[in-house]
């Protein structure tokens, strides 16, 4: 059964999977790893608009990556319309949607195998923590260690985006994918309730900001660590620095305590107090050496971020 | 069930190979349940789909006969499927069908307008940016979209490659022809090819680069059935028991076929227990489900650690060796079994003193050690390998996706045993082949004994994740070297001891190859074949060169570093091959070389040169034979034969033109069925120096006939120069001209033997080996990102002898083709199994990581053109040469930006990074 909801509310009440670009959904669902009944929201008009509006960038939920990427009002947002064009690949993001990228499942190979039963999937255990985990996460918190798949919930992380759901009610980006010990869930969104757009407060003025990811080939890759910057100038020194990352992790993380410590200090001492904040070894066999991509990956965001920022005295 | 077939290699019936459908597939089953109606404007006609909730526009297109739109993947990485859909480029594959509902939709097949190709068309055809062709309609209308948006924006001003990289990452090419694709796309933006030809130098491009191109998955017979394969789903175990009855009874089911007995042994993941055909997919997928095989799962052998581990499961029990299938090109070659999953050694050393070589290399002045790994490589063509078969009484007529229509033809009559006359095999365009399509395998046979037992013709193709899983690959290889060189610089001797874990294949030989280069050293070359739970292993693109000459060549360059002495010096003092030499020569003159860094580098980003060389075999097919016929002024020529990409048509056309004073595009080449005159496997680099001397001889018969016929018709006597008659009188008539009013005249070519004997003076399956070697070098300049240990070819260099280029365009693709497919293999391709269950990992093009556009390095090709004047045709083959040093070239240059050596392969950042800490 297929239902082409035209409200909100028609589609929020609608029960069964919920495809929007269905980039996705649509290979789970030919792979059996996703089945049952379809609420398309190809027919649900308004929800792909962006606009600047009160001090705040309004992203409704069915905007692609693409439009959001080339939007000119959301350009303020460096690291975030970098994120959204730098994810997958141009055809992929035509057609991807903001609240599908955050409600996505995540593309660890066992749990994209027809023939394997992970935790993720109601299993006994998670095959890749006793198994091949090359491009899992760097720590292993407990739960399924495969990274979160959305690299726009990293950026937005980092911007202090709020998700609007239905019903007018809000959550952030840790609220929306929840705490991540439940290997089977990859977000805490319930069921029967919809993301339907992404309000985000606007930097201050100067601001630098900038994404990037380590990936093994030049482009169109899942990132083997993703990190969005935002900083500011105070004189000569960091301010303002926030740092989220993405693949390290099964949910993304926030480096406040590294910010703390890069706040007032000079660029040039970036790359020695990073290397000494971010000391944890990873505790997965085949995954230390993301621990060197973090540290790069983060040193080259928050350069670029500070290459960017205009000077606020 | 084993037999060995005419060319010597082994077949377990067709369970030890493979075929059908490894992904669960719910898309059709669906559409049948829930049929909606969406309206649509594809290409600017009206259209009305009939589909279910979950149907692709893919599918939806295909089945309204855009078979331009081609899957590649199925999941959105490789971008074949690419159309427009108002105003932007999505992947067909992922886009729900409904989604058209009153869309505007563009295809391949819309890009030329009214019969105009679109200069990005035209560019493609010029540059010569394709060769399978199978990516190509994605490419094109991306690149089409693009442009058309570019010189909107920017005028004719030419885009960097950056840019061009960044609008064309959603899009794989196999073939790696991204070098030309750059330079197509730039030149179309720049409005370079507003008014080029319609035509380009591949004799087959046209159909190519419109989507009009029908290959094997594109055929649709009436009546036609689809077949389904059930398949191993654990890499070891027992088939406890199949339900053949129940699957009969599923409706729409038409044939259903045991590939396997109950209680058969399982030795790999994706292997074919029995295949169902159906009237639909949905229904195929329903006759597998209802088999409701039982499996009874062991723990599976994965990798040569665990094959060789003491008291490892023998993965062939006591006796059961002989059902290893052969992985090697030729013949397998004999050798023992020792215990456990150890078969050999075979010793590639005779004549070789290789009792002494461990003395001199013990006694050498300088001396290296060292270990090297190399990963299972998947050939991963972007068309999976397919069949069509129609059976009617005792004749079979076979469409496959197959780099040999003549080699189908005979195993398929010795399958079924009929008459080869009986069997007609068509594969028109072929979507790469690197050696995984040459023989026979499961899809093919299935398909057959399908449609025979339902009366009706069957398709079987395989999924993205059967071609991973089954559909050929390279082994992983282990090799201990040893290497001395006296303190006057000169090679004292070396020992290689290889171990190759071929799945549970065997055949896999190194040694050979290492004998071709350095022939003054003593030798040790022993090969061991190592059988595990993984599907096996076929030729893949010079088989078994490209690990051989990765430990080989970064022995050479450390002696070489040991020396303090240029790598060129050593070599030449090494290689007495002169095409070699000439390169050494050109390769020392480059800027790049020049320029290179020497010493030790400290900062954050190295850069670094590398070099490696290569040899290989000269094959020819010396039964090859050319028709050509003269008729109403045209020249038709045709070969059963096929063309994957290789360029089998315009190496003919060209030949022909060149005999005869013609232009290329006036020969018209028809080649893809068996009904044609004997031609070649497209295999072993032997195209060039098979058809080329038929082609040639066909010509000269052209010319006796145009001599007579001269004399005849006009009363004009001479004799017969290269382009046309000089007459007695002293006037000229060009062959053209004579052409023009010529009877018509039929003849067959035939590839005469070279002059200079063969290596062999007998053929193995028509197949010659000559004495010359073909010789390669690549120069590679890499640049390392320390920090992430990342590593970014920039840029490479080419230089390969191997006598006359015959279509230059084209050989230049196929080399640049052959670097970007083998820093692929020197960086990202790695076919993985779970260690656990043997089940798949890299199951799509995500994670099996082919090179994209921005992973292709700016190439110079160089070719040497001397030296193979005895061979008949003047050159040789250069499809596999020119891949086989690239690996090693990649890890010396990596030694030489950061001072640490690769010692396994892909290069990935965690093995980087691991060096250098």
């Amino acid at each position: 059964m297929i239902r082409f909801p035209t409200s909100i509310e028609e589609a929020a009440t609608t029960a069964g999977s919920v495809r929007a670009g269905g980039t996705d959904l649509q290979e789970r669902r030919r792979h059996g790893l996703a089945s049952g009944d379809l609420v398309d929201l190809r027919d649900l008009e308004g929800l792909d608009a962006i606009e600047v509006r009160d001090g705040r960038l309004h992203i409704g939920a069915l905007a692609t990556m693409a439009d959001l990427a080339a939007h000119p009002g959301a350009q303020l947002w460096k690291g975030l319309v970098e994120a959204s064009g730098g994810l997958a690949t141009p055809q992929i993001r035509n057609r991807g949607t903001v609240g599908g990228n955050l409600l996505q499942q995540v593309r660890c190979w066992y749990y994209r195998s027809p023939h394997l039963t992970c935790a993720k999937k109601g299993g006994a255990r998670c095959l890749a923590r006793h198994g091949d985990a090359l491009n899992h996460a760097l720590y292993d918190r407990g739960g399924c260690i495969a990274p979160h798949p959305s690299t726009l919930a990293v950026a937005l992380w980092a911007y202090d985006a709020v998700i609007v759901l239905d019903g007018d009610e809000r959550r952030t980006i840790p609220e929306l994918l929840g705490p991540g010990r439940e290997p089977t869930q990859t977000h805490a969104l319930p069921e029967g309730r919809l993301v339907v757009g992404i309000e985000v407060p606007m930097p201050p003025v100067g601001e630098g900001a900038a994404y990037k990811r380590a990936i093994s080939r030049a482009r169109a890759e899942w990132p083997l660590v993703e990190v969005t910057a935002r900083c500011v100038r105070v004189g000569t020194a960091l301010g303002g620095v926030v740092l989220t990352v993405g693949a390290i992790e099964n949910r993304p993380v926030r480096l406040d305590s590294l910010s703390e410590v890069l706040n007032g200090a000079q660029p040039g001492a970036m790359a020695g107090l990073v290397e000494q904040a971010l000391a944890e070894p990873g505790n997965l066999p085949q995954t230390a050496y993301k621990l060197d991509l973090l540290r790069a990956t983060v040193v080259d965001t928050l350069s670029e971020a500070w290459r960017r920022a205009g000077s606020t005295g | 069930m084993a037999k060995l077939t005419r060319r010597g290699f082994l077949t377990t019936g067709f369970a030890a190979t493979a075929a059908g459908s490894l992904s669960t597939r719910v898309e059709a089953a669906e559409a049948e349940s829930d049929a909606l109606e969406v309206s649509v404007e594809v290409d600017g006609e009206p259209k009305t789909f009939r589909v279910g909730p979950d149907t692709s526009a893919l599918t939806a297109l295909r089945a309204a006969g855009s078979t331009g739109v081609k899957e590649g993947c199925g999941h959105g990485a490789c971008g074949a499927c690419t159309i427009v859909k108002d105003g932007q480029t999505a992947c067909a594959c992922l886009l729900p069908a409904v989604a058209l509902k009153g869309a505007r939709v563009g295809t391949i097949h819309g890009v030329a307008k009214g019969g105009v190709l679109h200069p990005v068309q035209r560019a493609f055809l010029a540059e010569d940016a394709l060769q399978c062709g199978f990516c190509t309609p994605g490419f094109v209308v991306e690149a089409a979209h693009w442009v058309d948006a570019w010189r909107a924006e920017h005028g004719d001003v030419e885009p960097g490659r950056d840019a061009v990289a960044a609008a064309m990452a959603g899009h794989l090419c196999r073939c790696g022809a991204y070098a030309a694709i750059y330079r197509a796309i730039q030149g179309a933006a720049a409005g370079r090819f507003d008014r080029a030809p319609s035509k380009g130098p591949r004799a087959d491009g046209v159909p190519k680069v419109t989507g009009e191109a029908r290959y094997t998955v594109d055929i649709a017979l009436p009546g036609m059935l689809e077949g389904a394969v059930l398949r191993a789903t654990t890499g070891a175990g027992r088939l406890v028991r199949l339900d053949l009855a129940a699957a009969r009874a599923v409706p729409g089911v038409r044939a259903v076929v045991r590939l396997a007995e109950d209680g058969a042994a399982i030795r790999y993941f994706g292997q074919e227990l029995a295949a169902v055909a159906a009237d639909d997919e949905a229904s195929a997928h329903a006759g597998i489900a209802a088999l409701a095989a039982e499996i009874e799962p062991s723990a599976p052998i994965i990798g040569l650690d665990a094959a060789m581990a003491p008291g490892a499961t023998e993965v062939f029990a006591k006796r059961a060796h002989k059902q290893a299938p052969s992985a090697a090109e030729g013949l397998l070659l004999p050798t023992r079994w020792k215990e456990g999953n150890v078969r050999g050694p075979f010793r590639s050393d005779f004549f070789s003193g290789h009792r002494k070589a461990e003395g001199r290399i013990e006694e050498a002045a300088i001396q290296h050690e060292a270990t090297f790994d190399t990963q299972i490589q998947a050939h991963c063509t972007l068309e999976p390998h397919a069949t069509v078969a129609k059976v009617d009484g005792e004749r079979i007529e076979v469409w496959a996706s197959t780099q040999s229509v003549t080699d189908f033809q005979a195993d398929i009559a010795d399958h079924f045993e009929v008459k080869e006359d009986d069997v007609t095999v068509h594969a028109e365009f072929v979507g790469g082949g690197f050696g995984a399509k040459a023989i026979v395998m499961a899809d093919t046979i299935v398909a057959i004994e399908l449609a025979r037992e339902a009366n009706l013709p069957v398709r079987v193709a395989l999924s993205r994740a059967d071609e991973i899983a089954v559909g050929g690959n390279r082994p992983a290889q282990r090799f201990h070297m040893r290497m001395g060189a006296t303190e006057s610089g000169h090679l004292a001797g070396f020992q290689s001891e290889a171990y190759a874990d071929g799945g549970v294949s065997v055949g896999t030989i190194t040694g050979f190859l290492m004998r071709l280069i350095y022939p003054s050293s003593r030798k040790e070359l022993l090969d061991h074949d190592v059988v595990t739970n993984s599907a096996p292993a076929k030729p893949l693109r010079g088989p078994g060169g490209p690990p051989a000459f990765f430990a080989l060549e970064q022995m050479v360059d450390e002696i070489a570093k040991q020396r303090g002495e240029s790598p060129f010096q050593l070599r030449r003092r090494w290689d007495p091959n002169a095409g070699r030499i000439r390169i050494y020569d050109w390769m020392e003159g480059l800027d790049v070389w020049k320029k290179r860094p020497t010493g030790p580098q400290t900062g954050r980003y190295r850069v670094g040169v590398g070099v490696a060389s290569a040899a290989w075999f000269y094959f020819t097919q010396v039964n090859t034979q050319v028709e050509v016929t003269l008729a109403g002024g045209r020249i038709t020529a045709s070969t059963a034969s096929q063309d994957m990409g290789n360029g089998t048509r315009s190496a003919i056309a060209w030949a022909l033109a060149d005999a005869l004073g013609l232009e290329p595009g006036e020969v018209e080449v028809s080649v893809g069925s068996t009904d044609a005159v004997q031609g070649p496997m497209s295999a072993g680099s032997r195209t060039t120096a098979s058809v080329v001397p038929a082609a040639e001889h066909a010509a000269e018969q052209i010319r006796d006939a145009l001599v007579d016929h001269a004399r005849e018709a006009r009363g004009l006597r001479g004799t017969a120069q290269r382009h046309g008659l000089q007459q007695d009188s002293g006037g000229f008539t060009s062959w053209k001209d004579l052409i023009q009013d010529a009877p018509r005249i039929s003849v067959v070519g035939r590839r005469k033997s070279d002059d200079r004997a063969f290596f062999l003076p007998f053929a193995l399956g028509g197949l010659k080996i000559g004495k010359q070697s073909p010789g390669a070098v690549q120069l590679t300049e890499v640049e390392v990102d320390t920090w992430t240990g990342k590593v970014r070819v920039t840029r490479a260099y080419a230089g390969i002898a191997v006598g006359r280029i015959v279509v230059p365009a084209l050989a230049r693709s196929q080399v640049e083709g052959g670097i970007v497919q083998g820093i692929g293999y020197a960086l990202y391709e790695d076919r993985r199994l779970d260690p656990h269950t043997g089940v798949l990992l890299t199951a799509g093009l995500e994670d099996y990581r082919i090179p994209g556009i921005g992973d292709a390095p700016e190439i110079t090709v160089h070719f040497d053109e001397q030296g193979f004047e005895d061979v008949r045709g003047g050159g040789v083959g250069l499809a596999e040469i020119c891949t086989v040093p690239c690996a090693a070239s990649v890890a010396n240059a990596v030694a030489n930006a950061t001072g640490v050596r690769m010692h396994a392969l892909p290069i990935r950042p965690d093995r980087v990074r691991g060096a250098l800490a």
